[in-house]
């Protein structure tokens, strides 16, 4: 038989199949699934499960998060060093060389940050916020307009 | 009708289609149900979307594949092993879907076509999984050969030797069928 043959009969064979039906318990078994699940608190659940209220109070809140670690972080820290030095003893020869150059390291770390750095924070922030809204968006619109088309995730 | 009401009637409305595609990809009816189970439980937290969605079937047909693939995929390096070790007839395969396919005892029960169908299909369900997966998404799903291969992750080659040889097993079940018909 050639190839061409086969594929046709076994198509039209394939094609006469009956779908086969699902078991009586799959029923029970989702419906028991989806109750448990809808049991749990919203806060054990995925992320886009969540109310559309606490998921924007999340949202906020991480934002708010990030620009304060950036904006007053380099204060916090040095005022938790000026804390930490008015409390501690003078440290011993050896470790206060140590000590020095780790200052050091964080004089030129800290005049990066400065100048190059910080003067990028204020555009790259909204810029990276900027561009996170639109792949929102455009995965919302996608994902409403194709909406069968969920790929192997 | 409140919310869980209606899951209940959308369950019931499209598991008979859920159950299908993942026994066919799987072949094993207890991991199509957990695969189904998985599959309705994501449809219910999305429900609010598809639920009155005209898409809502193929995106439950789409969703299952994806689920059944991935599942499959957990035991990919056997499955892959397994698919090329085979020799140029795949004789230890066949071999074993031959062992695998129910025994055709009584001409009687064959004359039944519903039996034969349901024979066939436990036939289809007994091919080794890298025979009856491309074989399912080609000519149950529509996909094409270049579409399995990138879904597969696997050579358009393979695909198209692997179901040529599903094909060719699935042919020895129909003619014995016939023969003893």
């Amino acid at each position: 038989m050639r190839s061409d043959d086969l594929a046709r009969q076994v198509a039209r064979e394939l094609r006469q199949l009956r779908q086969p039906g699902a078991p009586p318990t799959l029923l029970p078994r989702v419906m028991s699934a989806v109750h448990a699940w809808a049991a749990r608190p919203w806060y054990e659940r995925a992320w886009f499960t969540w109310p559309r209220g606490i998921q924007a109070t999340a949202g906020v809140t991480l934002v708010l998060f990030v620009l304060t670690v950036a904006l007053l972080g380099p204060a916090a820290f040095a005022a938790a060093r000026a804390i930490v030095a008015s409390l501690v003893t003078p440290p011993p020869r050896g470790v206060a060389d140590e000590l020095r150059d780790l200052e050091h390291v964080l004089i030129v770390v800290r005049a990066v940050w400065g100048a190059l750095v910080q003067p990028l924070l204020a555009y790259a922030f909204p810029l990276v916020a900027l561009m996170s809204l639109v792949c929102g968006s455009v995965a919302a619109a996608l994902n409403r307009v194709a909406f069968g088309r969920v790929y192997q995730s | 009708m409140d919310g869980t009401d209606r899951f209940e009637a959308f369950v019931r409305r499209y598991q008979d289609m859920v159950f299908a595609t993942a026994v066919r990809l799987l072949g094993r009816s207890s991991e199509a149900e957990d695969v189904a189970q998985a599959v309705f439980l994501k449809a219910f937290q999305r429900f609010g979307d598809i639920g009155d969605s005209p898409s809502a079937a193929g995106w439950l047909k789409t969703v299952t594949r994806n689920a059944c693939l991935n599942h499959l995929t957990r035991y990919r390096a056997r499955w892959r092993l397994f698919s090329e070790l085979s020799g140029p007839d795949d004789e230890g395969a066949d071999q074993a879907f031959e062992a695998s396919v129910p025994a055709d005892t009584s001409p009687l029960v064959l004359l039944e076509r519903e039996e034969e169908q349901e024979n066939l299909e436990q036939a289809l369900r007994s091919l080794p999984d890298h025979q009856r997966v491309p074989l399912v998404l080609f000519h149950l799903d529509a996909m094409s050969y270049h579409d399995i291969s990138s879904v597969l992750g696997i050579s358009l080659a393979k695909v198209k030797t692997d179901i040529h040889r599903g094909r060719l097993a699935l042919r020895q079940h129909l003619s014995r069928s016939h023969a003893i018909r």
